[in-house]
């Protein structure tokens, strides 16, 4: 499915850029981030022998070092859960997001080099998101349109994200309980059009009772408001196709919880993909092992979808290998904004943005309803 | 034209180049092509502009924590920009200049906004100074 065509290629320059960092063994208990493709299906998948190497060395390399090779944006999922008040060094945006403000630990928005020291040292800096005042909200966010689904989510996050740039939003109005996945959703797109790292949403995040104690009592910067027709322009905004066929349905980004893969399957049940279209469903290893254990997998797979694990189209671009099946100037669908974002850039792709069933029915008929 | 703002140095030392500005803000890692050294983010108002040499003038990051990672690989492959000056610290943003080793400066939001594009900077952290040259 894969292949690294591209030369030359970034991942030899990022792999090698890594390495200087990883020179002794891990002094607090680490997972990693995605890889860029899937590195127990490579071969199956076609990636070269050449990236598979670069990839395969490079992970030998941390396991020696004590790394555990999750390869996934949702650590969250699959044993890495850390408490409330506990202080963390992340990277990958969504997870910063996701750990600070779900999980109510703390992080900073670290990059690839700063984690590498803190795996080193057993220590980050002191600032930031890990004093009490850097966790104070500064713009309000007030939601009014119900939300049912993890893309309206994700589509709240995109907006918000935008209007608060490094800051920490406060969201006033959303009905009901957002499950683990809705809050996934919204984690990975305040972290794509702006640069947040934290928000704060009273009665469902731990850390603020109140909209009131979430701004330590006192005024927002900003009040910025979310209704109908927000949400509607938000999602025209992530959807740059102007075409009704699609060519490539992605799903599973952030990576697909337990239940995400269950909903998937038991909704392609007796189905099939169209033969034009390439349906990927992305996931963390450890999800897609219970995922076969429970038939999911074979089940969206008879359908004629892929389930990878370890990465996803976008990432798999960012180093510079080409996913094959995915060309310049096809339309591909997803429920994410992140996605929807990145691959715009990273694929070359038109986009189609919209909720995971839209993005199953488009997989099955080939056109986007 | 000769005029010059105040800076507040993050990381690194002198630096002078060609400034690249944008009230935007950056992601590097979907938002920058490590292999070409240009800004790829479709709708971004640098699309399609190449970072090489020049002083990057931007409010802060955005998006993806590769950032860092992608900033020091298009380093490596020859794209290496001259320095950067922010309005508000991104923690991915200072990650990459440091690994990077390329200078990083603050500056105030307003005075952000009285540089452009072509203006000729000579970042002096050490005097807390960018002394901005513009021709056009």
């Amino acid at each position: 499915m894969f292949t690294s065509l591209s030369a030359p290629a970034a991942l030899p320059q990022l792999v090698e850029s890594y390495k200087p960092h990883v020179t002794t063994g891990v002094r607090v208990y680490t997972t990693t981030h995605v890889a860029f493709f899937d590195v127990a299906r490579w071969r199956e998948l076609g990636v070269s022998e050449e990236a598979a190497k670069i990839q395969g060395d490079f992970m030998n390399l941390c396991k020696r070092h004590g790394v555990n090779m999750t390869y996934t944006c949702t650590p969250y999922l699959v044993g890495n859960v850390p408490h409330i008040g506990e202080h963390v060094a992340w990277m990958e945006s969504s997870t910063q997001v996701y750990a600070n403000s779900v999980l109510g630990a703390r992080t900073n928005r670290e990059g690839t080099y700063s984690t590498l020291a803190t795996t080193v040292t057993g220590r980050t800096p002191y600032w930031g998101m890990h004093t009490d005042e850097g966790r104070t909200g500064t713009h309000l966010v007030r939601v009014e349109v119900g939300l049912g689904s993890p893309y309206e989510y994700s589509a709240l996050g995109y907006f918000a994200g935008e209007v608060a740039g490094l800051g920490v939003p406060v969201f006033e109005g959303v009905a009901g309980s957002p499950e683990l996945e809705e809050l996934k959703a919204m984690s990975a797109s305040l972290a794509t059009s702006g640069g947040v790292a934290l928000f704060h949403m009273p009665g469902v995040t731990p850390e603020a009772r109140s909209v009131d104690e979430a701004f330590g009592w006192g005024t927002p910067e900003d009040v910025v408001y979310f209704g109908r027709e927000d949400l509607r322009a938000t999602c025209e905004f992530l959807s740059t196709s102007s075409k009704d066929r699609v060519d490539v349905v992605v799903l599973g980004c952030p990576h697909a919880s337990l239940k995400e893969m269950e909903y998937i399957a038991r909704s392609l049940e007796g189905k099939k993909v169209k033969d034009c279209v390439k349906l990927l469903v992305c996931t963390a290893t450890g999800i897609r092992d219970l995922a076969e254990r429970m038939g999911y997998v074979g089940t969206i797979e008879a359908a004629g979808g892929l389930v990878i694990a370890d990465t996803c189209p976008a990432v798999i671009a960012s180093g510079g290998l080409v996913p094959k099946g995915i060309e310049s100037g096809m339309t591909l669908a997803t429920d994410s904004a992140k996605q929807a974002h990145y691959g715009a850039a990273l694929l070359e792709v038109e986009t189609l943005f919209g909720s995971t069933d839209q993005c199953l029915e488009a997989a099955v008929s080939g056109k986007w309803r | 034209m000769k005029f010059t703002i105040p800076c507040r140095r993050v990381y690194g030392g002198n630096a002078e180049g060609e400034a690249l500005v944008t009230r935007q803000r950056i992601s590097f890692w979907g938002g920058v092509n490590p292999l070409e050294g240009k800004i790829i983010e479709r709708r971004h108002e640098l699309a399609g502009q190449s970072i090489k040499d020049r002083v990057l003038v931007f409010p802060s990051g955005k998006g993806s924590s590769g950032w860092s990672g992608v900033f020091v690989a298009a380093c490596m492959l020859g794209h290496r920009p001259k320095a950067i000056v922010n309005v508000e610290v991104d923690p991915i943003v200072v990650s990459a200049a440091v690994t990077a080793d390329v200078p990083m400066v603050l500056v105030s939001k307003s005075d952000m906004e009285r540089l452009k594009t072509g203006d000729y900077l000579r970042v002096r952290p050490g005097e807390e100074e960018i002394k901005v040259e513009r021709t056009t």
